[in-house]
């Protein structure tokens, strides 16, 4: 297991996210063999895919922020250790949060939009808009909370997980 | 004031946060953003706040969700769990118990097996991300059991994955095709010959590597007899029939690619439920590790996406052209300018961003000095490809690094890919000087 | 607003070449020649700033200052100019473009629409009428039952009505997908099968000469417009009107020149035409009045008068077609 780990919300997101990977094999897998057949077993596959793959990829950013699996570059402060390392650490926290709170503020503004109108996608199902963005907003306002608590109490989880390089 | 300086001013400002340990993808997403908002601030002459903000945030909701919100973008996670899957159910493990009986007398064995993995894989996927990942998944954790320097395991992967765009079926060549009015078929015939010549290059890296540096790749005592060796053999059936059914389906007419993703993660879980090496508990966790790596290789891939646009907006790519052409003279200069673009933007951009970045600018020079385009279109694809085991932005660095246990760092990954690029440079003057390479096969037909 | 240059931001979800794209440029050209240079336009072209999904939002953000709509992509938000897209006897490409142009700038409620969604309504393109390219000769719509056809839209659904086993695809998958023979047939326009190479893996087209998708067109920011002066909006109106004349003429030669240049023989590829029966071009229209039936009943549920919208259209087209059959094409005028 992870030195660093998430909490119950994120790992439910995050169990959401790896069902959704399956139920989207499931409904491409479906749809060729339905082919063959010569049935339309799903209305709109690419459709749902397309939606399904917001929630795969948004869904479990919490949990990836929790678990620190964000990729950095560590060649120039691989021997930094300490006190110093956990500003670093600060720092990184603190520009992700600038970059997912304007991802948020812009989700949430899409979001808006898309109630405001009762948007749908063109198709047999007519899947209203807000759906995927509601997903959307969901997966970064959790990554949000998540880099807050890094931010506000960094002694919570441990700085830096695993032997550096 | 000169757009050149809000790309510049961001470039740096994200050089600068990387060097300071910032998440790549928080780096990237944030100098983008600074950027666009400048850009959009000033666009009117003076500073408008209000005028910045609005674009910006717009571009911010947009550029991220359509990214994401993309039927082909499915194989990425699809093929990544194939590799986790295939892993718990004991295909992959299986697969290299064989390989590493019927190589344990081969210096290197694993690496050069796992390269070959690499270019069997590529013939069923059109993404090189894919093919790292779910290689790197398969073939990483076994060589660093068997005690294989980490640069190397790593290394032979990242660089092997690179096979996914030049041997068919390859997404780039498509979109290339459709840009410059090119022949689809006769573009993936092109790549062939090149993607061979790679992979061959890559298996003398390794030999040359082993050679130097025998602790790399420690050499099996065992001494397997026959009868072990074709008992091994017998173990590797599932991963030949995922193997069978991915190519048989495309090239059968059964399946698209993407279609093919889903159908082998499928058949792999229903192959490690019926042998009950699979169950329910490590299923979902094979799917919780593809849902993490996913999300890890998306969010760095939005911040790249957020960079294009901001390239796109300040016109950089056409008004370094403009300069070099101003001054250029040859045709040997030209091409080398245009070599020398690719692979400083495959420095830090994503492949199908450059592609449509540039195509509009590099493809009416190439042809002014009456070039063949199929030709150009190998050259172009090969740089991308380089692109992506290049610092510090190395799409197929970071999936491999992603797939790799924590004990390996990305510097060690990047080092071992190194030695990879050399052959990668040598490959790429071959591709250069001889045209034959990659207008033999078309030609043929 | 200064007289000096201005420049224009352009977004486009294509690729920067075919017809559309030329006409793009002569678009940008009149503008510059008419303005005197005072009005500039650059192009972002190939969803580099904005995606077809995106377009709607990013050009009423001022994130480019024009920009190339698919209303399909905003059913509800674009409902009237949604009609555009429906199977409707409009398979003349000068007739159609003209139509749909009065159309969205003189009806009230199309015209609130765009101003609704925070952008000014420029003017349109077409796809142009749509056949069908296929592996093996099909001599009618008798012939689709069991085929393997990609289609988009109504027209996709009234072909899988006809019997054909419709997938949905982009247009740069079906190369391969016909070559494999994942595919039989695809939904295309002439020149569609030229830039996208069709030919070299199909061999046969079945000369439809049905509908073509009309709810297509340039939409401008509404921030943007209103900086321009009254004489650069009069003249931006002037040029969006001609344009749709040189864009007609441009996509009747494209299209006439793609099918014989692919008739002919390109390389070793060469197709062979058949043309649908008139009587079965009636069944296709008949077949196509239910998806008309539709768009009204969700356009008045959405509080449009679409009878009211519908009935303008049809007058259009009407008057259009007589104004061609009486005096020709402005072209050849
Ligand atoms: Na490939
Ligand atoms: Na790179």
């Amino acid at each position: 297991m992870d030195p660093v780990s998430h909490s119950r919300a994120e790992g439910l997101l995050l169990l959401l996210a790896a069902l959704a990977i399956a139920v989207l094999c499931a409904i491409v897998t479906l749809t060729v063999v339905s082919r063959w057949f010569d049935w339309l077993l799903i209305p709109d596959e690419v459709l749902l895919v397309r939606e399904l793959m917001v929630a795969v990829i948004l869904l479990p950013l919490a949990a990836v922020t929790a678990r620190r699996l964000h990729i950095a570059v560590t060649l120039f402060t691989g021997r930094i250790a300490g006190r110093c390392r956990r500003q670093l650490a600060r720092l990184g926290g603190a520009v992700g949060l600038l970059f997912v709170g304007l991802l948020l503020w812009a989700g949430i503004r899409n979001l808006a939009g898309a109630v405001a109108t009762g948007e749908y996608h063109d198709g047999e199902m007519q899947l209203p808009v807000f759906v995927a963005q509601a997903v959307y907003v969901l997966g970064l306002g959790a990554c949000c909370l998540r880099l807050v608590v890094q931010l506000v109490r960094p002694e919570a989880d441990r700085d830096d997980p695993g032997p550096g390089p | 004031m000169n757009p050149l300086l809000f790309t510049g001013g961001a470039m740096g400002a994200v050089l600068l946060l990387l060097a300071l340990r910032v998440p790549i993808a928080f780096a990237l997403g944030l100098g983008a953003s600074g950027g666009l908002f400048l850009y959009y601030a000033a666009a009117g002459g003076g500073f408008d706040r209000l005028a910045g903000l609005t674009p910006t945030l717009s571009l911010l909701g947009s550029v991220p969700f359509e990214f994401i919100h993309d039927y082909p973008m499915s194989m990425i996670p699809l093929f990544i769990g194939l590799g986790h899957v295939a892993h718990h159910a004991g295909i992959t493990p299986e697969l290299f118990h064989a390989l590493r009986i019927w190589f344990a007398r081969v210096p290197g064995g694993l690496a050069m097996a796992s390269i070959v993995g690499c270019g069997g894989f590529s013939a069923v996927s059109g993404s090189s991300v894919a093919c790292a990942s779910a290689m790197g998944r398969i073939t990483v954790p076994e060589m660093l059991r068997y005690r294989y320097d980490p640069g190397l395991a790593t290394g032979a992967v990242a660089a092997g994955g690179t096979l996914g765009s030049l041997i068919p079926p390859s997404l780039l060549f498509v979109i290339y095709a459709i840009f410059t009015e090119q022949s689809v078929r006769a573009l993936f015939l092109a790549g062939i010959l090149p993607g061979l010549l790679s992979l061959a290059g890559y298996l003398l890296t390794t030999l040359i590597w082993v050679k130097r540096r025998p602790q790399a790749a420690p050499r099996s005592d065992e001494r397997p007899t026959r009868r072990e060796k074709w008992r091994a053999l017998s173990g590797i059936w599932p991963a030949t029939l995922l193997f069978g059914v991915i190519i048989g389906g495309i090239y059968g007419g059964w399946f698209t690619p993407t279609e093919a993703a889903a159908v082998s993660l499928a058949l792999a879980i229903l192959i490690g439920l019926a042998r009950r090496r699979l169950d329910w508990h490590s299923l979902l966790e094979s799917l919780r590790e593809t849902a993490l790596q996913t999300t890890t290789i998306f969010v760095i891939a939005i911040g790249a996406k957020l960079f294009v646009v901001l390239v796109s907006l300040t016109q950089v790519a056409p008004l370094l052209l403009d300069a070099l052409q101003s001054a250029g003279v040859s045709m040997v200069t030209v091409l080398v300018a245009v070599v020398l673009l690719y692979l400083l933007l495959g420095m830090f951009l994503d492949s199908i961003g450059i592609l449509v970045l540039t195509l509009p600018f590099t493809v009416p020079l190439v042809q002014g000095y009456g070039l063949d385009l199929v030709w150009f279109g190998v050259v172009v694809i090969k740089l991308l490809e380089i692109g992506l085991i290049t610092p510090p932005v190395g799409l197929n660095v970071f999936v491999v690094k992603s797939v790799a246990p924590a004990s390996v760092s990305l510097e060690t990954v990047f080092r071992g890919v190194g030695w990879f690029l050399i052959l990668d440079f040598v490959v790429l003057a071959l591709i250069l000087l001889f045209p034959q390479l990659s207008l033999l096969l078309p030609r043929l037909e | 607003p200064p007289a000096e240059g201005r420049t224009l931001l352009f977004a486009d979800f294509g690729a920067n070449r075919g017809p559309r794209a030329a006409a793009l440029q002569w678009f940008a050209d009149e503008l510059r020649r008419r303005s005197n240079g005072s009005l500039e336009l650059r192009f972002h072209w190939g969803g580099t700033l904005l995606g077809a999904n995106a377009m709607l939002q990013g050009v009423a953000d001022g994130v480019a200052d024009l920009g190339s709509i698919t209303a399909f992509s905003w059913p509800r938000t674009l409902r009237g100019y949604n009609i555009g897209d429906l199977p409707i006897d409009d398979a003349d490409i000068w007739v159609g473009m003209r139509a749909m142009y009065e159309l969205a700038t003189t009806h009230p409620e199309l015209v609130a629409e765009f101003e609704r969604a925070g952008v000014a309504y420029v003017t349109n393109y077409s796809t142009g009428p749509i056949q069908l390219i296929c592996t093996r000769g099909l001599g009618g719509l008798a012939d689709l039952q069991g085929t393997r056809l990609r289609g988009s839209g109504p027209y996709a659904q009234i072909l899988a009505g006809l019997g054909a086993r419709v997938q949905r695809m982009s247009q740069p998958d079906v190369y391969q997908a016909l070559a494999s023979g994942l595919l039989d047939c695809n939904q295309n326009y002439y020149y569609g099968m030229l830039a996208y190479r069709q030919y070299e893996v199909a061999a046969h087209v079945l000369e439809l000469d049905w509908g073509q998708n009309l709810a297509f067109g340039i939409v401008m920011s509404r921030r943007t417009r209103a900086s321009l002066s009254a004489e650069e909006q009069r003249m931006l109106a002037g040029v969006g009107s001609d344009f749709i004349d040189h864009f007609a003429q441009q996509m009747l030669a494209a299209d006439a020149e793609a099918r014989s240049a692919m008739s002919a023989g390109i390389g070793r590829a060469r197709i062979t035409v058949a043309k649908l029966p008139a009587a079965e071009q009636v069944q296709l229209q008949v077949a196509g009045d239910r998806y008309v039936g539709r768009w009204l009943a969700e356009a008045t549920a959405d509080g449009r008068d679409g009878a009211g919208i519908l009935a303008a259209y049809r007058q259009h087209l009407a008057g259009y077609t007589r104004e061609r059959d009486a005096e020709g094409y402005p072209w050849t005028r």
